[in-house]
């Protein structure tokens, strides 16, 4: 093990992390401190390891280290996933892998997981976690879907991503059972059902009296509600939470007062036994089908050779100990660095830690403040003791913020400072600004949204931006470093959810502002319908909806005309099918699929995309419908973007075993929009960027609008979480680890409502801490991503914004505005704006549109020629004769089985062969071997062979008495209209009156056929002369067909 | 003869045609062939695949538990051996002879020595440095026509084995891009100093604006293909094409501009044509893997071994009755057999030879299975392709699929006689990849196609004008896989490897080769900022920062470039109404509950599929989700009635029967639920469906006490146009009250709100039609499949249903009276040529406002109207 030398760069938002990163690796390579191959960088995107390589390649060109900059290549710079695919690729002997390990993306993996899931559970098994999961509550309101497998599935990511053998599952449901239950009134002796159905019982008429004067709704569903339950309950089906909703009606008095026995039975349902029972069950079951589904996952994808991403790393983890990959690794590892350490997972937490043993120098760069993973299974708190550990170390802390003016990097200071004090040094927290404050405009904005629903809101929001546009306000340059007014795409909008984007993004759309978003509808996007119906067209001719879909997007023409055109034809009694693809009326687009489709037997799915984006013109059609250069680009982007989904899928179809198909991609396709997987790609133009507070982590803009402030942070107490049970040994995180899982058997929002021994439980507790702090990191991410200006959005319907209180940041929105006072007594100038514009203003504008521009297609050639031209393949030249016949020797045996076309390449080779050597050289026994080299022994006799080739050569030798033999010798002769003749001669004979031209045939004729059957290669002789007349300039003397095997020669005047 | 050999130019063509004789432009595979044929080395050579299966079964024989691939051939045996040959190989080429002098430390080196030694006698085809052992000693005796090689690389950038060879012919290396080839005082004559130099001083913006070099970024490759093409269609002199390794976007888009073809390999296993092969071992597998027998009904005439009236009409079926053994599925066979007593008998046994086998999914498949599979695969593409030899482009997509098949057939054949009797799924994937890798074809490159290639060093001449398409980064280069000690030991044995520092320098002077090769102007397209650029720009960009990096989408507004004006079209609006120019009599058009129901809710929609004939084909996609849950509990219940009509409810055991009747009809009609994965729908489906089952029996014996019927025919009419359908249940009591049932999978709430206002169309309809039969007009119900919940429309239907009194508790016959006049106002509305759009808000005054009394259209988005791109769009799509 090496004394690996661990330093941990504290690096705040906007501190200059990536300037640092560069630094390090470019002394390291300069100072011959490392080499590229040694080194290892992992990254949290793809993205950014491409800007730390390109930086890094950057600083040394600027050295002049040309050699270093194109070595960098060999330097191991990616996301963990990446490295450690590489790196168990590298290692697949030692480590037992197979050699090519196709990753199975998210998608795939979750695929595969379900048909373990699947094989893993038998029917038995499924009725019972299925009537445990509905009676549990466990269903998803919104479509239905039992969360039993989203239970499995988050157990056996825990275990993957915390390396927990599956073995220790039946222990953790016990466990677990045990634990809660614990927390839980303790059951009661008497039977519980009987007295609720006794209760019902009685409670029933006074129901059908009330509802017999007057149908009330509300009665009338407490009425079916009682009727279903009480179904239910002597079924043993009731679902608990039926429990919760009889005990809780909202009726009036005198009902409410006949229910009163029935509801405090129902109300006490946590103490029911059957409940104690149904939650051990549901663990145990749970834990169980985990463990199952588990070990088959895992075999199945060792059949198949699949690794998924949890694999990459428990494997390389796992691999670290093995000692061939320690020594290789010890011998090249230079340096270690891991950027966003903050945000690794305990498995690759530990894989760090291991790795740094075998690494000359490592660096840990990150920032706890902006761990916000919590969610996808990082564990800030054992995060924090290993950097508590690390504090014997070397620790390095960027003091300066570059990003933000000074008014926004102190009151971010002044509030963070107070939140996180309890688990940061204030040099971890507090950045000095460098920047200049602009020298008029405050940087602080609290836009008071009056609306009572979203929707009024988000109109408001749009309101607010296009007023900010507007305005004359300044935004700095980084590129240009001076300020200048603000611009569409210096602004982003912050928001919780990822409908709320979409909602954002629909309605600022709506209003004109162009906005860039990570969003669904690709696929219902004119472009996007465009393509698909292409493809549809191409698949099946009897698809005429797709030929409407073309023709109304290619003309734009209104229904009423395309509806015409479609009503003439049918009356004309043309097939219907081949509407406006056939005939006078066609239209250009379906007459080019049409003609495709001759051709689709050649083409993939992407391959047929491809073609139809073509042959279809549909950039044109497209950039025609657009405003403006903006929405041409984004149109543009549209249609790549749907090609690279082709693209994924004939990935898909590889990696699932799937076979693609034009009709497999349109299905894929309708499968994507309708599970809002038709992503838009991001806008190439200036375009305002709405998204998550989550996405936004790494990025940064002159605006930045924060949006969902009221919402606090919910914590998950109800779902399984790993967690560290007992003593943490920070050399070993993952030692120790647990799956906790408490289910909550009474939905609604808050888990375990009711039941406050629960609710107050440590665990809870601890939970609803943690998320607390992972809200307050996600805020300091959230604010800090603004350079210069910050806009809180405060609906005016809350009192309170509880996500900035819960984090001590409500000073941002206390009082009236127009100063914010800070918590270590500095102020901030904020501005108070209200009574935005809701209009949607591109409802009412009417633009004057100028044309745009685009690509002129070039006349296309006429006939489409091949460029080459084979000399073999030339009709018979017209007024060729056959003028003389030389018989040189005898007719030989060749074995009549073999395929004539393997037969002429094993005698043009022995004859290239012989004929390029001395005389004589050609043996029989050179013969044989050759003959032998093709598998033909048997071809013929070696004797007869090399007597027909002596010959030969002798007949040349006397007819030619000064030539030179030029064996296999090619020409090239560029023919009018760009084509080429390309070939290699047989044999050719330099002499003095001239070239003689040679061409080997095998067939075996008889001699009164020889004329006759050496016309047919005339164009083939002729094609020599004239490409050897022009290319040397020297004449052709003779051409002549060689009948080997048949023993003459027969001269062709062409 | 004169030779140009290049290590790049295999399958590459960076250089221009011209008139040449006796002169030859080589990669290494063309010299070594080219060169064995002339010295009598020339011979039939195993292909990559079935080399490395015999290679697998020396590794197998010699693993005896402790090689260093051991454990790794026990999960990827053919992955190891091909792994494992590429080593091999690579050794030779680098100077190995086949063992070591010393005592290898290295176990890799040991075991590669002793297989080495085992492989002696197995016959293995050489590789390319034993290849070029033999040609080296041939060539010390014999003679070639070679009179010069001129290199185009040093000769220490040759493997060893290449440069033994390379020092027998007469050759000579001179640096073809040594010095600076532009003219003088350009942009670009500064750019390659600097490139050669390093050491020159940027130029500055006005020097620098010369055209000699222009530099572009791109949003997509789509513009850059389009740019590209503008480029190649002025190009003056000659113009080099540099472009990634599958350029298939560029190639489309420049034979859409009218630019010859450039001529590429196609994209190889997503071709229709290997599709059979695959599918017909999936089918070998599991008849029932629905997908896999969708797509073999589905495939291409030309590639579908059934004839095209049965296996059409079939895939039409399994699409909407995913299984084997339907009704239908029977119908069409038994169709299909009378056509033509001879044909049509023998298309069916042949349907039956395809479906016929079946294997335990999960368990190794027995190879002689396969190879028989593959060799009915095989004969079927043989013979279609001498069939279609007269056709155009046809026999050579035939003959890649028929290539793969024969390649798979060797393959299964070689390991059958190494004693290999199963293959796992992993196995054939692999074996079928291989397979294909040889068959991919190059299409043709067209008369007045520019020189082009992938790899910058195959640039072997000056161009007046170097185009590059999309300058991305590169792919990385393989590392060998030799370690300090290993690398040093072989160095010992005369096998040297370059080192990786040095192999990367020589990367980074072919990268530089096409800019160097440029005599007037050099043209680069970049991917854009955020994604990753080719290294060779950051080199460059230092340079030419001055000119800055135009965005080819700058023509869009016609400021960059000769561009023409499109045409400025706005797409159709959605609007409330079309008003076509004619009257639209709806003539005899028959309705049925279903098309009438859209006819009320969406007038548009039933015009364009009933009149104007819009339709999409019925079997694109495997009926899936709720519609197939649907359809079979729909089947699950019309067993039922009859069960329940020929026995009465007391002598039967429903239990038995359900169990029975669900996993049958599962397999003929839902066999998509018995695939991998879907074993939980499959499980909730029995559930919910026995429920419902035991859901409705009472009512069915309380309602149908008389009579029981299911899918009964119903006639009648609306308005004067004829009306028929059949209702899922139509009862009489034992008082001979009838009443209509009609099931749904969900949607409660959606058929609860129809009731409440009486807008329950299909409900309607029904009642309507055998109120006209029976003049009684029948009580309704919906049944809720998914909650087994019966939504009735009067008190009294059943002890079990929920009653939603309909409207303002008025009778049927009276909302049918409502629907008459909701009809009757529709059609004057299309008699005047105006067809309402369903969805769009309209002014009370307008003329599709529904006036009082009259159904009102269907609201919001429906994102099951299959017409709905049809219909306009929205201002901010």
């Amino acid at each position: 093990m090496k004394n690996g030398r661990i330093t941990f760069i504290s690096a705040g938002a906007g501190s200059g992390k990536t300037t640092r990163l560069t630094e390090i690796l470019g002394e390291k390579l300069l100072k011959k401190e490392a080499v590229p191959e040694g080194i290892i960088v992992t990254t949290f995107t793809v993205k950014a390891a491409g800007e730390l390589k390109e930086r890094v390649r950057a600083k040394l060109l600027e050295k002049h280290r040309h050699d270093l900059a194109a070595s960098m290549t060999g330097a191991q710079i990616g996301t963990v996933n990446s490295v450690c695919g590489g790196l168990l690729k590298r290692f697949a002997f030692e480590l037992g892998l197979t050699m090519e390990q196709n990753v199975l993306d998210e998608n795939a993996a979750m695929e595969r997981l379900s048909h373990a899931l699947d094989e893993a559970i038998g029917g038995v098994e499924l009725e019972k976690v299925t009537a445990l999961a509905e009676r549990l509550g466990f269903v998803d309101p919104r479509n239905g879907e039992q969360l039993w497998k989203k239970h499995v599935r988050a157990i056996i990511d825990h275990a993957r991503y915390n390396d927990i053998d599956p073995c220790r599952f039946p222990a953790f449901a016990e466990q677990n059972a045990d634990d809660l239950l614990a927390l839980f009134p303790v059951p009661p002796d008497e039977p519980f059902d009987q007295h609720v159905l006794s209760e019902i019982a009685v409670v029933k008429p006074a129901f059908e009296r009330s509802l017999s004067q007057k149908e009330v709704n509300v009665t009338r569903e407490y009425y079916e509600l009682l009727r279903r339950f009480e179904a239910s309950l002597k079924t043993g089906t009731a679902a608990w939470n039926d429990w919760k909703r009889v005990a809780t009606p909202k009726l009036r008095k005198d009902l409410l007062d006949v229910l009163e026995g029935l509801r405090l039975l129902c109300g006490s349902a946590a103490s029911h036994p059957r409940l104690h029972e149904d939650i051990r069950a549901y663990l145990v079951t749970v834990f169980a089908i985990a463990e199952h589904a588990l070990g088959i996952y895992q075999e199945r994808k060792r059949e198949l050779g699949f690794v998924d991403f949890a694999d990459q790393e428990s494997r390389m983890l796992a691999g670290l100990d093995n000692p061939l990959v320690r020594e290789q690794l010890e011998e090249k590892l230079d340096l270690l660095l891991v950027d966003e350490f903050q945000d690794t997972s305990p498995i690759q937490l530990a894989l760090f830690l291991k790795l740094a043993g075998l690494a000359n120098e490592t660096y840990w760069v990150g920032d706890v403040k902006q761990a916000i993973y919590g969610f996808r299974g990082g564990d800030a708190r054992l995060m924090r003791a290993v950097l508590d550990y690390l504090k014997h170390g070397k620790k390095e802390v960027l003091p300066f913020s570059w990003r933000s003016v000074p008014s926004l990097v102190s009151a971010v200071n002044s509030v963070f400072e107070k939140t996180f004090a309890s688990m940061l040094d204030p040099e971890d927290i507090v950045l000095e600004p460098k920047r200049e404050e602009h020298p008029r405009q405050a940087s602080c904005y609290r836009w008071v949204l009056e609306g009572r629903t979203l929707d009024e809101q988000y109109r408001e929001v749009v309101g607010g931006v296009r007023g900010l546009f507007e305005s004359t306000y300044e935004v700095h340059d980084k590129e240009e470093e001076r300020w200048r007014p603000v611009r569409y795409g210096d602004l982003a909008i912050l928001v919780r959810t990822n409908s709320h984007v979409q909602d954002i993004a629909a309605a600022l759309k709506r209003g004109g502002i162009p906005v860039a978003t990570v969003q669904p509808g690709l696929l219902a996007s004119p472009e996007g319908v465009f393509l698909n119906a292409a493809l549809r067209r191409l698949q099946d001719p009897s698809d005429t909806l797709a030929t409407a879909e073309l023709y109304s997007l290619a003309t734009c023409s209104e229904p009423e005309e395309w509806l015409q055109n479609r009503l003439e034809y049918l009356k004309s009694g043309h097939d219907p099918d081949l509407w406006l693809e056939e005939g006078d009326g066609a239209h250009p687009v379906l007459r080019e699929i049409a003609a495709l489709r001759e051709k689709s037997l050649s083409l993939s799915p992407a391959g047929a995309l491809e073609a139809l984006i073509g042959v279809t013109g549909a950039a044109r059609h497209v950039l025609a419908w657009c405003r403006d250069d903006d929405e041409a680009r984004m149109r543009l982007r549209n249609i790549q973007a749907v090609l690279e989904l082709a693209r994924d899928y004939e990935e898909e179809c590889a990696s699932r075993g799937g076979v693609p198909g034009i009709r497999g991609l349109v299905n894929w396709f309708s499968g994507l929009a309708e599970q809002e997987e038709d992503l838009f790609p991001e806008s190439p133009a200036s375009a305002v960027r709405v998204l998550t507070f989550h996405k936004s982590k790494g990025l940064e803009w002159p605006v930045v609008v924060l949006f969902d402030l009221e919402k606090a942070a919910e914590a998950e107490v109800s779902s399984p979480v790993a967690v560290s049970s007992g003593e943490l040994d920070v050399s070993d995180p993952l030692r120790n680890r647990f799956i906790r899982f408490w289910p909550s058997p009474f939905g609604g929002k808050t888990p375990f409502d009711g039941i406050g021994t629960v609710r107050e439980s440590a665990f809870v507790r601890d939970a609803e801490a943690l998320a607390a702090e992972e809200s307050a990191r996600l805020l300091y991410v959230a604010m800090t991503r603004a350079r210069d200006c910050l806009v809180l959005c405060t609906p005016a319907k809350y009192d309170s914004y509880a996500w900035l209180e819960q984090t001590g940041a409500s000073c941002f929105v206390n009082g009236d505005g127009g100063r914010v006072e800070l918590p270590d007594g500095g102020r901030l100038r904020c501005i108070r704006r209200e009574g935005f514009e809701t209009a949607e203003a591109n409802e009412t504008r009417h633009e004057e549109r100028v044309p745009l521009c685009w690509f002129a297609p070039k006349v296309p050639p006429v006939e489409r020629m091949p460029e080459q031209v084979s000399p073999s393949l030339q009709e018979a030249a017209s007024g060729a004769r056959a003028v003389e016949t030389v018989v040189y020797g005898g007719r030989m045996d060749l074995q009549k089985t073999i395929e004539p076309a393997e037969k002429g390449t094993v005698v043009h080779d022995i004859l290239a062969f012989a004929l390029t050597q001395k005389p004589g050289f050609c043996d029989a026994a050179s013969v044989e071997r050759l003959t032998g080299a093709y598998g033909m022994a048997e071809l013929c006799d070696p004797e007869v062979f090399v007597l027909q080739l002596d010959t030969f050569r002798r007949v040349l030798s006397e007819r030619w008495t000064e030539q030179r033999l030029l064996v296999e010798t090619p020409i090239e002769q560029v023919l009018p209209g760009n084509q080429v003749l390309k070939g290699q001669i047989d044999l050719l004979l330099d002499t003095p009156e001239g070239w003689v031209v040679i061409d080997h045939k095998i067939t075996l004729l008889e001699r009164k056929r020889w004329e006759e059957r050496a016309m047919e290669y005339s164009g083939q002789l002729d094609a020599y002369k004239q490409a050897l007349e022009t290319v040397t300039g020297k004449p052709v003397e003779s051409c002549w067909i060689n009948f080997f095997a048949a023993g003459g020669l027969v001269r062709v005047n062409v | 003869m004169e030779v140009i050999f290049g290590l790049y130019l295999d399958g590459r063509r960076g250089w221009t045609q011209k008139n040449a004789f006796d002169r030859l432009v080589l990669g290494p595979s063309g010299l070594l062939s080219q060169l064995e044929l002339y010295l009598g080395l020339s011979g039939k050579r195993q292909s990559r695949l079935q080399r490395t299966l015999l290679f697998r079964k020396v590794l197998e024989n010699l693993d005896d538990g402790n090689r260093f691939y051991s454990r790794s051939i026990r999960v990827d045996d053919i992955g190891v051996a091909r792994r494992l040959l590429e080593w091999r190989d690579d050794l030779y080429l680098h100077g190995w002879n086949g063992s070591f002098g010393r005592t290898a430390h290295s176990k890799r080196l040991h075991d590669l020595a002793d297989i080495e030694m085992e492989l002696k006698n197995e016959g293995l085809s050489p590789g390319n440095g034993e290849r070029l052992l033999m040609v080296a000693a041939a060539l010390r005796e014999l003679r070639t026509p070679i009179t010069s090689l001129e290199l185009l690389e040093p000769l220490e950038r040759h493997p060893l084995r290449w440069q033994e060879v390379i020092r027998l012919l007469s050759f000579s290396f001179k640096s073809r891009f040594g010095k600076p080839l532009a003219q003088p005082g350009t942009l670009l004559h500064g750019l390659q100093r600097y490139l050669l130099q390093k050491d020159v001083p940027a130029l500055s913006k006005a020097s620098a604006d010369d055209g000699s070099v222009t530099v572009l970024t791109a949003d997509t490759p789509l513009a850059a293909a389009y740019r590209a093409s503008r480029e190649l269609q002025d190009a003056q002199g000659r113009t080099l094409l540099v472009h990634p390794d599958e350029p298939f976007l560029l190639e489309d888009v420049l034979v859409s501009q009218g630019l010859p073809e450039q001529g590429r390999s196609a994209r190889g296993e997503g071709r229709p044509v290997f599709q059979l092969l695959p599918l017909a071992i999936r089918l070998l597998q599991k008849p029932l893997d629905v997908e896999a027998l969708f797509s073999f009904l589905a495939l291409p005439e030309e590639i579908c071994p059934l004839d095209p009236g049965l296996s059409q009409h079939l895939a039409g079926v399994v699409s909407r009755y995913p299984g084997i053994g339907s009704r239908e599925w029977n119908e069409v066979i038994e169709r299909f057999k009378k056509i033509d007593a001879g044909k049509g008998a023998g298309g069916v046994e042949e349907l039956k030879r395809w479906l016929g086998l079946s294997h335990p999914a999960g368990s190794p498949m027995p190879l002689e299975k396969l190879l028989h599979c593959t060799e009915r695969v095989s004969a079927f593409l043989e013979s279609k392709k001498d069939a279609s030899a007269d056709r155009d482009g046809s026999p050579a997509v035939l003959s890649a699929g028929f290539d793969q098949a024969s390649a798979f057939h060797d393959a299964l054949s070689m390991l059958i006689a190494q004693g290999v009797r199963h293959a796992g799924s992993y196995q054939i994937e692999q074996l079928l990849v291989m397979a294909g890798s040889g068959s991919v074809r190059c299409r043709e490159r067209e008369a007045g196609s520019v020189p082009g290639t992938s790899h910058p060093g195959a640039v072997c001449e000056p161009f007046s004008h170097v185009l590059w398409w999309w300058a991305a980064e590169p792919h990385k280069e393989q590392n060998p896989p030799w370690t300090a000690g290993e690398r040093s030991f072989l160095e010992g044995e005369g096998v040297k490897f370059p080192s990786q520092e040095t192999s990367l320098a020589w990367q980074a002077e072919d990268w530089r080769r096409p800019v160097l090769a440029a005599t007037g102007k050099v043209t680069l397209i970049l991917p854009p900022e955020t994604e990753d650029r080719h290294p060779l720009w950051l080199e460059l960009s230092r340079y030419v920062s001055a000119i800055g990096v135009l965005q080819v989408e700058r023509i869009i507004s016609g400021s960059n470039g000769p561009a023409v004006s499109l045409p400025v079209l706005d797409l159709p609006r959605r609007k409330a109404f079309w008003n076509l120019p004619e009257s639209i009599i709806l003539g005899d058009h028959h309705f049925s509950p279903t098309s009438l129901e859209t006819f009320i809710a969406a007038p548009s929609c039933w015009f364009l599929d009933h009149v104007a004939r819009i339709r999409q084909p019925q079997s694109s996609d495997i009926n899936d989700g709720t519609r197939l849950y649907g359809l079979l509990a729909h089947r699950i219940v019309q067993e039922l009635v009859a069960l329940l009509q020929d026995n009465g409810s007391g002598a039967v055991d429903i239990d038995a029967w359900f169990d029975e009747a669900f996993l049958r009809l599962v397999r003929h009609e839902g066999a998509l639920l018995l695939q991998p994965g879907r074993g939980a729908d499959l499980e909730t489906l029995r559930l919910t469906a026995r429920r419902a089952v035991y859901g409705l029996l009472p009512v069915l014996m309380e309602r149908g006490a008389q009579r029981m019927d299911s899918e009964t025919e119903l006639q009648g009419n609306v308005a004067g146009s004829v009306m028929n359908g059949r209702a899922d249940l139509f009862l009489v009591d034992r008082d001979g009250k009838p009443s209509v049932i009609d099931m749904k999978w969900g949607s409660t709430e959606e058929r609860r709100k129809s009731l409440k206002e009486g807008t329950h169309l299909q409900l309607l309809a029904y009642a309507a039609m055998a109120a006209r039969q029976d003049r009684d007009w029948p009580a309704l119900a919906w049944y809720i499949i998914r909650k087994s919940r019966l939504i009735a429309d009067r008190k009294g239907f059943s002890a079990e249903a929920e009653v939603v009194v309909p409207g303002k508790g008025e009778s049927s016959e009276a909302l049918w009276h409502r629907v008459l006049d909701s009809f009757l106002w529709r059609k004057a509305l299309m008699e005047k040529g105006i067809l309402p759009i369903a969805g769009v808000e309209v002014d009370d005054d307008e003329a599709v406002a529904p006036p009082e009394g009259v159904i009102g259209f269907r609201t919001g988005d429906d994102l099951y109207n299959p017409y709905r791109f049809l219909e306009g769009w929205e201002a901010h799509r």
